[in-house]
């Protein structure tokens, strides 16, 4: 099985760059080609090269890069206390110089969600890479997860956040 | 439940506010109702919204993915390859999704779809192994990709079309359904509910509330007509007692005592069973007088007259009481004649009547003898001055002498007469002293002995510790003297004549038994006759100066009047009591001389104390009023006791029943045999038996007979019940007691 995720993983990550912009760049330097995440609309990169660029995409290792936390929490989807790691939302919009008021979320297939930029600032949301401490397949709602925290451990009442929390995310859009 | 009907209670004052309040209250639960199953119905169709997508985006990945495979098949490039592998990851996870989410509840819970899904996810497993080893260009493995998820094409097509119409709706709706109907009819009772307990409640409120007023009306006139009746009762009941009377209703028709007040008993003696039992109290009415009430009644009950009138009630021996009757005759409703009464006690102020009768007729007799007396010894003092110095000067042995003394003695003789007259007019002067009574009586032995003559037989019984008599000696003797020539006279075929002297203590209610005596101490001198007696006539006149029966010239009528005046001159009392036929008694009560030593005994501690017993007595008496008296007395002092009208009825009675443990019996009783024949008689039958005789006169001539050794003892007449008492009491301790030292 692990041959199998190896091997999709570097599937997944060669055939993103197909769904890309015209003019975008990598967060990183080196010229492996596995973003996993294309931000856009109303940023202004740090970076002197990306300053112009209209998006900016990012591999696991250049989120890997920014700094990593750690969340646990319930979802709907899961079972149990949930191990989630990876970017808060307000770190992300840190490096990519992000303003504007809303975000669109978008996945690998159609669905899309807005996000206001203030849940990031209110409710330390999370892009998580690792999902128990194993990087999550496609199939298993990766490569990246919008992750809000939840205090409700389990119960009949649906988390009004569910919407936000888009799986098979690929894309943000800031406007 | 208290609270809510006390809140109902207060509330119902201002029933409108919260009938008004309650209808609000009902309306805005309506309200909510609607609301929240409206709130329900979007919930619900948003989760409709969110289920339908889920499963239509299982179909739309299987349907690119379809749309990669075809690209794989035609173009078969690595980037084909590449967009292929993404899709089929894509694909895997929406039926995941859909089995395991959230949002996709309603979806799985219709029949078949987890099913479809289960197959799909295996179906896209055997496919991976097949993607695993898929090179670029190998369209066979293409086809055979194809082939296996064409099955899927309709089913997954019919899951997203019940998904976003019709099955998914209709599990919806019926769960919707289901709850509506659940909850409206839970609301229609819960209001249906709220409405009938709160119109019973204030129905039953308003109900309550006037069946309370209702009650406190009819409560509050019971309370106020009871309260008048007891006014009106206690007003008429006050004022009769204040009368003093004995109220009574009798039944006129029939002549039946319906009713007699409780005072009867203090009144008249006997208690108001004993005065219904007798019918009315005819039966106690002095015998010659109840043939005028009975008069009287009838009169009343036929003419429906009131009747009013006096007469006597026997209520003990020898005292009947005067009552003054007044009825109103009053016909009632149904016919029944019914006479409402009183009975006044009238007999103080008839017995003061009498007395002052009495007292003002000899007092007026008194004055005139005294005047006549006083003035006719002036005459006597110069008749006799005349006639002695007529004797001197007359030649002693001169014709004319004899005539002179004859004169003298004449004038001599006037003179005491005069002088018995000063004495009945208590005139005379007297001087007295405590005077030792025994004494005295002892030193007139001689004299009486001589004066009585041969055929009458005397006998002295002396009181013990008798107390000392403030009285004038001389003049105590001469009254005696008196006493003891009457009884001669009394007896010419000769008899017994007997002096006997007692301490008496009269208290309150003896006193005003006999008249006007003072109640306090007195020493009592009695001297009897068995002579021929007095009728109740002879006896009234007894006093009265120049009353005598003898023939005359054989006396002049004035000894008891001597007697009288000397006794009362003496602050004391003179009682006489006679039974025709039998003998008289005369009682001289004479006050005791004050610092007398025996003043230490104290009478009245006997007096006031009436020991009681529980043995059997056998009562024998001939008068039925004193029979009944006496039976009564016995019985309240707790004696058994057996009354019997003669001594033969006695005798009869000893024979068939014994253990008798006392026989009292009256001495003197008409026809048959006496008292002291009855005791010989009954001494035959039981030798044990003690006797206690009682007379009403002549104490010792029960004992004429020399039977005093036998230890026969006498109750004299008229006796206090607490003399009753110590007598019988006395009597059966010693024979107890003789009869313990016997064995």
């Amino acid at each position: 099985m692990r041959q199998i995720n190896a091997l999709t993983l570097a599937i997944v990550l060669v055939t993103l760059p197909l769904f890309g912009a015209k003019s975008s760049v990598h967060a990183s330097d080196h010229g492996a080609v596995l973003a996993v995440l294309t931000v856009s609309g109303l940023i202004s990169p740090r970076a002197e090269a990306d300053r112009d660029a209209e998006e900016v995409d990012f591999s696991i290792e250049d989120l890997e890069k920014l700094p990593q936390t750690e969340l646990r929490t319930h979802t709907d989807w899961t079972e149990g206390l949930q191990i989630f790691s990876g970017v808060l939302l307000k770190d992300l919009i840190e490096a990519v110089g992000a303003s504007g008021k809303e975000i669109v979320a978008r996945a690998l297939n159609d669905y899309a969600a807005n996000i206001p930029v203030s849940d990031a600032y209110e409710l330390s949301v999370l892009i998580a890479i690792k999902h128990n401490g194993q990087y999550m397949r496609i199939r298993d709602k990766g490569p990246l997860w919008i992750i809000y925290p939840s205090a409700q451990t389990s119960s009949s009442k649906v988390n009004p956040y569910n919407d936000r929390m888009v799986w098979q995310l690929s894309r943000l859009e800031f406007r | 439940m208290n609270a809510v009907a006390g809140w109902l209670k207060a509330s119902a004052k201002n029933r409108t506010t919260w009938v008004l309040a309650t209808g609000l209250t009902l309306v805005t639960l309506v309200l909510a109702f609607v609301l929240w199953q409206n709130k329900e119905r979007e919930i619900n169709v948003e989760l409709l919204r969110t289920n339908a997508w889920v499963a239509w985006q299982v179909e739309k990945e299987y349907l690119r993915f379809l749309l990669a495979v075809d690209h794989f098949e035609h173009h078969g490039g690595d980037g084909e390859l590449r967009d292929l592998m993404l899709r089929f990851e894509i694909l895997y996870s929406r039926p995941t999704v859909a089995l395991y989410g959230p949002e996709s509840s309603l979806i799985r819970s219709v029949q078949g779809v987890p099913e479809t899904f289960a197959r799909l996810l295996s179906v896209l497993d055997e496919i991976e192994a097949k993607l695993n080893t898929l090179a670029p260009g190998d369209t066979e493995a293409a086809k055979q990709i194809r082939h296996a998820l064409k099955p899927f094409e309709s089913a997954l097509t019919e899951v997203s079309m019940s998904a976003s119409r019709g099955e998914v709706a209709r599990q919806l709706n019926e769960r919707l359904d289901k709850l509506q109907v659940t909850s409206t009819w839970l609301l229609i009772s819960l209001v249906g509910t709220a409405s009938a307990l709160l119109t019973f409640l204030s129905f039953e409120a308003a109900r309550s509330r006037r069946l309370a007023e209702w009650e406190g009306e009819q409560r509050r006139k019971v309370d106020e007509a009871n309260r008048a009746l007891q006014q009106s009762e206690a007003r008429y009941r006050h004022l009769v007692e204040s009368t003093g009377a004995v109220p009574y209703t009798l039944d006129l028709s029939l002549g039946m005592l319906d009713y007699i007040g409780p005072q009867a008993e203090k009144i008249l003696s006997y208690t108001s069973e004993e005065c219904r039992s007798c019918r009315d109290w005819n039966g106690y009415v002095v015998a010659e007088e109840a043939a005028k009430l009975s008069a009287a009644r009838g009169r009343a009950a036929q003419d429906l007259v009131d009747a009013e009138l006096e007469y006597r009630i026997a209520v003990a021996a020898n005292n009947p009481i005067w009552v003054r009757d007044t009825m109103k005759t009053v016909c009632e409703a149904g016919g029944r004649v019914t006479g409402y009464g009183l009975l006044f006690d009238i007999t103080g102020s008839k017995r003061q009547e009498q007395a002052l009768a009495t007292a003002q007729k000899m007092e007026a007799v008194g004055q005139l003898t005294g005047g006549v007396a006083h003035d006719f010894n002036n005459l006597l003092t110069i008749i006799l001055g005349n006639a002695d110095a007529l004797a001197e000067r007359l030649p002693s042995k001169g014709q004319l002498q004899p005539l002179a003394q004859l004169i003298k003695l004449a004038a001599k003789r006037g003179a005491e007469l005069t002088n018995r007259l000063l004495a009945f007019s208590r005139r005379q002067t007297l001087d007295p002293n405590a005077t030792d009574v025994i004494r005295l009586i002892c030193g007139m032995d001689e004299l009486l002995r001589r004066a009585l003559g041969e055929h009458v037989e005397m006998a002295f019984v002396p009181g013990d510790g008798l107390w000392k008599a403030l009285v004038d000696a001389a003049q105590l003797e001469s009254a005696v003297l008196n006493l003891c020539l009457n009884a001669r006279d009394a007896m010419p075929e000769g008899g017994r004549l007997t002096i006997s002297t007692m301490n008496i203590h009269f208290d309150q209610e003896m006193g005003a038994r006999y008249d006007d005596l003072v109640p306090g101490r007195y020493v009592m001198v009695a001297v009897s006759d068995t002579g021929t007696g007095m009728d109740e006539k002879t006896s009234a006149h007894a006093f009265e100066p120049f009353f005598t029966t003898k023939e005359v010239g054989r006396g002049s009528g004035l000894g008891l009047s001597m007697v009288y005046g000397f006794v009362k001159q003496s602050k004391g009392h003179v009682k006489i009591y006679s039974e025709l036929g039998h003998g008289t008694t005369v009682r001289l009560y004479l006050p005791h001389a004050p610092g007398d030593a025996d003043d230490l005994e104290k009478p009245d501690d006997s007096g006031s104390f009436a020991p009681k017993g529980s043995e059997k007595v056998l009562l024998v008496e001939d008068d039925d009023m004193v029979r009944n008296h006496a039976q009564d007395q016995l019985r309240s002092l707790g004696y058994h006791v057996v009354s019997v009208p003669s001594g033969s009825e006695a005798l009869e009675v000893l024979k068939r029943e014994d253990a008798f443990d006392l026989l009292f019996t009256d001495v003197v009783m008409r026809g048959g045999m006496s008292g002291p024949q009855l005791a010989d008689e009954a001494k035959r039958l039981c030798p044990d038996l003690p006797v206690l005789f009682t007379s009403g006169y002549a104490e010792d001539t029960a004992f004429r007979d020399g039977s005093l050794d036998c230890g026969l003892q006498l109750l004299p007449k008229p006796y206090r019940k607490q003399d009753l008492a110590a007598k019988v009491r006395s009597i059966l301790d010693d024979w107890q007691k003789r009869n313990l030292g016997r064995k």
